[in-house]
């Protein structure tokens, strides 16, 4: 299926926004993810299942003031 | 006394941003030498080709309580998306709301802004919001329920200090809740003014991470902030329009003559 992970359109076999995670971001790192806007809760992550053409952000703290 | 917003008390009244940095180890120099117990972060969309930058990590070693901005929100909408982003992203129910449409002179946008805040206080964050040195809204975010109000001293990162100095008196004399100097602030001594004026922190971001020694910088920031503090707490005299002798005159004066 096709998904849009931070803009970037790639072809996924994963199904559960979990396995995505897992793939894409590395384990140490502490992100919060939404999938069509609607921000999924950690413990949903390995549960919610993903969609073809559905809309992945992720986002990771950065410096700032 | 030390200064207490929603549950947790803090004994500095310096508050750090982790922007502008050459990197992680001078950050993390600065702000260990500025004994700030608080410090911001922003959040953004993960680059996944250049990979991340794993910020986190250290400043957890350094065990200080992280507080997410909104910065790059335009609207209340966007802030609000923000918290919650970064309340699961960080695990924290406290945020600081900026909301700042032109790019320009990121003046705070006091509409937007009282939306967010009072979204957010419903929602149960802890919320400390930016904004112009306007002694109404602050009134109104008090009655909103913001746990504090963060004016600025002068446009972010124009180290120009207390630009808005009489309007910060004002909001130092009505606020019930915490008032924290944010933005503008170029130097300590402009950090010791705000305290010795009343405001309960400032918090410092440019000025320490762009000095040439960030880690000499916080120091003197810390000593600023204790200096103004103590100097506020310990009653400053009133401003005279005339001379007020300090030495007593004494007639022998007149006898010489």
């Amino acid at each position: 299926m096709q998904l849009s992970v931070n803009d970037e359109l790639i072809q996924s076999e994963h199904n559960l926004l979990g396995d995505l995670i897992e793939t894409v971001v590395p384990r140490e790192q502490r992100v919060a993810v939404a999938v069509n806007q609607q921000i999924v809760p950690r413990s949903q992550w390995s549960k919610h299942v993903l969609k073809d053409n559905d809309r992945i952000d992720i986002f990771e703290s950065i410096a700032g003031g | 006394m030390p200064l207490t917003i929603a549950d947790h008390t803090f004994s500095s009244r310096l508050f750090t941003g982790t922007g502008k940095y050459a990197n992680h180890q001078q950050m993390i120099a600065s702000i260990l030498s500025s004994g700030s117990e608080m410090t911001t972060l922003s959040l953004r969309r993960m680059d996944l080709k250049s990979g991340t930058d794993n910020i986190l990590k250290p400043l957890q070693k350094l065990g200080v309580k992280l507080l997410p901005n909104t910065s790059g929100a335009r609207d209340a909408k966007e802030a609000i998306y923000a918290a919650q982003l970064a309340q699961e992203a960080l695990e924290t129910n406290w945020v600081k709301v900026e909301i700042h449409p032109d790019p320009r002179y990121l003046m705070p946008d006091p509409i937007e802004t009282l939306k967010a805040v009072e979204e957010l206080v419903r929602l149960g964050f802890v919320v400390m919001p930016y904004i112009h040195a306007d002694p109404v809204l602050c009134k109104r975010l008090e009655e909103v329920g913001a746990q504090c109000v963060m004016p600025l001293g002068a446009p972010i990162g124009s180290n120009q200090g207390l630009a808005s100095k009489p309007f910060l008196d004002i909001i130092i004399e009505q606020s019930n809740v915490p008032v924290i100097v944010d933005a503008g602030i170029g130097a300590p001594s402009h950090a010791a003014a705000a305290l010795e004026a009343g405001a309960d922190a400032v918090l410092v971001n440019t000025a320490m991470a762009v000095a040439s020694h960030p880690e000499t910088m916080g120091k003197a920031f810390k000593l600023a902030v204790e200096a103004g503090r103590m100097a506020y707490e310990s009653g400053a005299g009133q401003v005279q329009h005339t001379a007020q002798a300090s030495s007593p005159f004494t007639e022998f004066l007149k006898e010489l003559s």
